[in-house]
């Protein structure tokens, strides 16, 4: 389960690096990019306080 | 718990590397390089300055834990504290603990700063220009006591929260000053790599400010590797080394430095030019709006808990070194007028305009007692003389550590003021100078011979 939790969490911060990214890149708009930010930042915080130390 | 305030720390309760390295990426990156960043392009920095002068002035700052800080804090494994006791008798800590009191009141007052700059946008009050010293709203000032006193009242009551708050979030911190950064590049017209040295030099475009110090590669340098003087050269950070199993693992500052120093310093400087590409004549370092503008709701949450977990532990430190001077005093009622001075404190965007100032001050005022534990530490034997003088001869106080913090500090003011010397540029002589001083004085002061002891 915290392995799981883990991985959710480091997901959650690959979108919310990734939406910025792609907007960086001309791949995505910058609504992406807020959106990504707000999405991986909700997810980080729902799911690290179950195994961050 | 014991904490080994007054004993070494035993070999088998050293750490590993990995403990440091995670201790300096999330201390550095706080809420004050969202100030430093753009303070620096205020400042008139140019692109190759910040981009170069900070990866030497960071690199100095490294090699001065490694070298200096680490050596004698594994050495010795003794907080900085009870070597001072030991040089210069229990007064000298007291007077320590004030100028500590006072200028941790100081940066929790910037702390408490950026964190309220957060509620600027969703309650819309008008953020202070970058001249201004007063506050410009009533608005504002009651948003920032409401949060100063909160953030007190959370110190004074135990914090323990908190910082399992600011352990969760330290990985999420590192990862949106990184997204301050990659988010802010568009908006700055940067659509190639090829794009961002073009880019860079109309950001960091080498004109100051009004009311601001133009800086030059040389106060880019000095302010990368003294900003954080009163840790590495002023020694304050024997407390956390004291713990570390080797020397070398002063290394770890570099995760600090590059992370925070480096980094979101650079990010955050990219979060001031957007502001200044949306409008060229606004150009307030208010974090909270900037934040908003590249990151929306997320920036805000940033600035906020930025200002809010690195706020807390320095008021809590702040009561602690002032309830140190009498212990009789309760902890929660001192804590909460440190808090009280820091909010009031915080309420007056000058200093956190001015923070590159402040910062350097901060280190000046407690780099002395740092040459002092360095002279003393490697010099005394050689010369003669006997290390932790106080301690052996049981003196209260001993005036050599007073006359060289003293006499150091007052010549550099004198520079500063009649000679017109930048503070910038005072850290290391007046480093060097306290070290001079105390040496001499020692010499003048000891008498080895009265303690039955050869030196």
């Amino acid at each position: 389960m915290r392995i799981a939790l883990k991985a959710v969490s480091l997901a959650a911060l690959a979108v919310l690096f990734l939406g910025p990214t792609l907007h960086a890149a001309g791949a995505a708009s910058p609504e992406v990019g807020r959106h990504a930010i707000l999405a991986g930042t909700i997810g980080w915080f729902v799911t690290a306080p179950f195994w961050v130390k | 718990m014991s904490e080994f305030e007054r004993e070494p720390v035993p070999e088998e309760q050293t750490k590993g590397l990995r403990s440091f390295l995670g201790l300096f990426a999330s201390e550095h990156v706080a809420a004050t390089e969202l100030l430093i960043g753009p303070l620096f392009v205020a400042a008139g920095v140019s692109a190759f300055d910040v981009l170069v002068g900070l990866l030497l002035g960071n690199l100095l700052a490294v090699l001065s834990w490694t070298l200096l800080t680490a050596p004698i804090a594994v050495k010795r494994r003794l907080t900085l504290y009870y070597q001072l006791e030991k040089i210069g008798g229990p007064g000298i800590i007291d007077v320590y603990n004030v100028a500590n009191g006072i200028l941790w009141c100081c940066l929790a007052g910037a702390f408490i700063y950026v964190s309220a700059t957060a509620l600027f946008v969703p309650l819309k009050l008008p953020v202070p220009e970058l001249t201004d010293w007063a506050p410009n709203s009533v608005g504002m000032v009651v948003v920032v006591l409401a949060m100063g006193s909160v953030i007190a009242v959370v110190a004074a009551k135990g914090y323990d929260a908190v910082v399992r708050f600011a352990n969760i979030a330290a990985p999420w911190m590192v990862v949106m000053f990184l997204i301050f950064g990659v988010a802010a590049l568009p908006e700055l017209g940067v659509r190639s790599p090829g794009d961002f040295w073009r880019v860079a030099n109309e950001v960091w475009d080498g004109k100051a400010a009004e009311g601001h110090v133009q800086f030059t590669f040389w106060h880019v340098v000095c302010f990368a590797w003294f900003g954080n003087m009163a840790w590495h050269l002023g020694m304050g950070d024997l407390t956390i080394f004291r713990y570390a199993r080797k020397a070398r693992y002063g290394l770890a500052s570099a995760a600090g430095m590059y992370l925070g120093h480096y980094v979101a310093w650079i990010t955050a400087g990219l979060l001031y030019a957007v502001q200044l590409s949306h409008d060229p004549s606004d150009t307030s370092v208010v974090p909270g709006p900037m934040a908003y503008r590249v990151a929306g709701v997320s920036g805000i949450i940033l600035v906020l808990f930025a200002g809010w977990t690195t706020a807390n532990p320095v008021i809590y430190r702040a009561g602690l070194a002032f309830q140190a001077i009498r212990p009789k005093w309760s902890r929660v009622r001192v804590t909460l007028v440190a808090g009280a001075v820091a909010s009031v404190i915080a309420v007056f965007p000058g200093l956190c305009n001015q923070f590159l100032s402040v910062a350097m001050l901060y280190g000046l005022a407690l780099m002395p007692m740092g040459a002092v534990i360095f002279a003393d530490h490697y010099l005394m034997k050689r010369l003669g003389m006997v290390e932790f003088y106080a301690e052996r001869a049981r003196r209260r106080l001993h005036w050599p550590p007073v006359l060289a913090w003293s006499l150091s500090l007052l010549i550099c003011v004198g520079l500063w003021y009649y000679v017109g010397i930048q503070e910038f540029f005072l850290c290391l002589p007046g480093w060097l100078l306290s070290g001079v001083i105390y040496l001499v004085t020692s010499k003048l002061a000891q008498k080895p011979a009265a303690l039955g002891e050869a030196p």
